[in-house]
């Protein structure tokens, strides 16, 4: 009898904590999404990027000369990619970056 | 083109401003075409594949040679780094039409155009080599603005159009980009100067 009472508490608990947690997450987030930056006539493309947190940038050097993705503050920076080499960040928080070899190019991502 | 006629050019080359220079580049490059024009008939092109692959290895290996002299010579950072870039593009450029002209069994043919170009630079070399400090950096950047409107008005008007082979013709769009980042950073320098 004892351990009928037991079962019978412990998975309202299990479930009432179920329905706690997933109050307290948000609901369902989305999956993290991969996005593709190509570096290509010299230009980001595209150069300004929406995404969420989390999301993963993959940047892809398509030209024949190299190049690199460097934050505006050099935070942090790619090694150089040569021609269809690429490099790839989980983006937290909105970044502006340049390529510090061609220092005209630019690109924003922006968190939304 | 007539010797003296090209002494003329190059005297009346150096008492032009920097800013008309880069036009006058261009007009040399396209005024040989005309006088080439009769030789090659009215339906074949004036340059070339051979010759246009020559005059891209020499337009690219004169940009490296003046980089070389700034690497040595520059006490500037940003006109160093911006040497160092441009010999890396410029490389990767000659190797690809190296690649591309072995490919397809050609070789470069030397021309008018390019061994002009080839006494040009050597006076802009004497011109860089006779220069140090500050008057080095402003001289060898304002010549990279010049130079780079020159090449990228010969390769949009004249090579490019000119150019019978597709991976040739597609090389050389592909430099274009390329050739108008070098100039945006060049001039992006030059107002530290002006």
């Amino acid at each position: 009898m004892k351990a009928h009472i037991f079962i019978k508490y412990g998975i309202s608990f299990l479930f009432a904590l179920m329905l706690f947690s997933y109050g307290c997450s948000g609901g369902p987030k989305t999956a993290a999404k991969t996005y593709v930056v190509e570096i290509k006539d010299m230009q980001f493309i595209p150069a300004q990027l929406n995404v969420n947190k989390g999301d993963t940038v993959v940047w892809i050097n398509k030209d024949i000369v190299p190049h690199d993705v460097t934050e505006v503050d050099k935070a942090w920076a790619s090694p150089l990619l040569k021609s269809e080499e690429s490099w790839q960040k989980v983006i937290t928080k909105s970044e502006s970056y340049y390529c510090s070899i061609h220092l005209i190019m630019k690109g924003e991502l922006i968190v939304e | 083109m007539q010797l003296y006629s090209i002494k003329v050019l190059i005297l009346k080359f150096k008492q032009m401003k920097n800013l008309r220079k880069a036009a006058f580049i261009t007009c040399v490059i396209l005024g040989y075409v005309t006088t080439l024009s009769p030789v090659f008939g009215q339906e074949s092109p004036a340059l070339t594949d051979p010759e246009i692959a020559s005059i891209a290895v020499v337009a690219n290996q004169n940009d490296i040679d003046f980089a070389k002299i700034a690497v040595k010579k520059s006490q500037n950072p940003k006109v160093v780094e911006f040497a160092k870039t441009m010999i890396t593009d410029h490389n990767v450029v000659i190797g690809l039409a190296v690649d591309l002209v072995t490919k397809l069994n050609v070789t470069p043919k030397d021309n008018a155009v390019s061994t002009q170009m080839l006494a040009d630079a050597k006076k802009t070399i004497e011109m860089l080599n006779s220069k140090s400090g500050k008057d080095f950096d402003k001289a060898y950047v304002d010549n990279e603005v010049t130079y780079h409107k020159a090449v990228i008005g010969a390769v949009k008007t004249v090579l490019i159009p000119q150019s019978q082979n597709e991976e040739l013709k597609a090389l050389l769009q592909k430099v274009v980009p390329i050739l108008e980042t070098h100039l945006g950073h060049a001039e992006m320098l030059q107002k530290q100067f002006n």
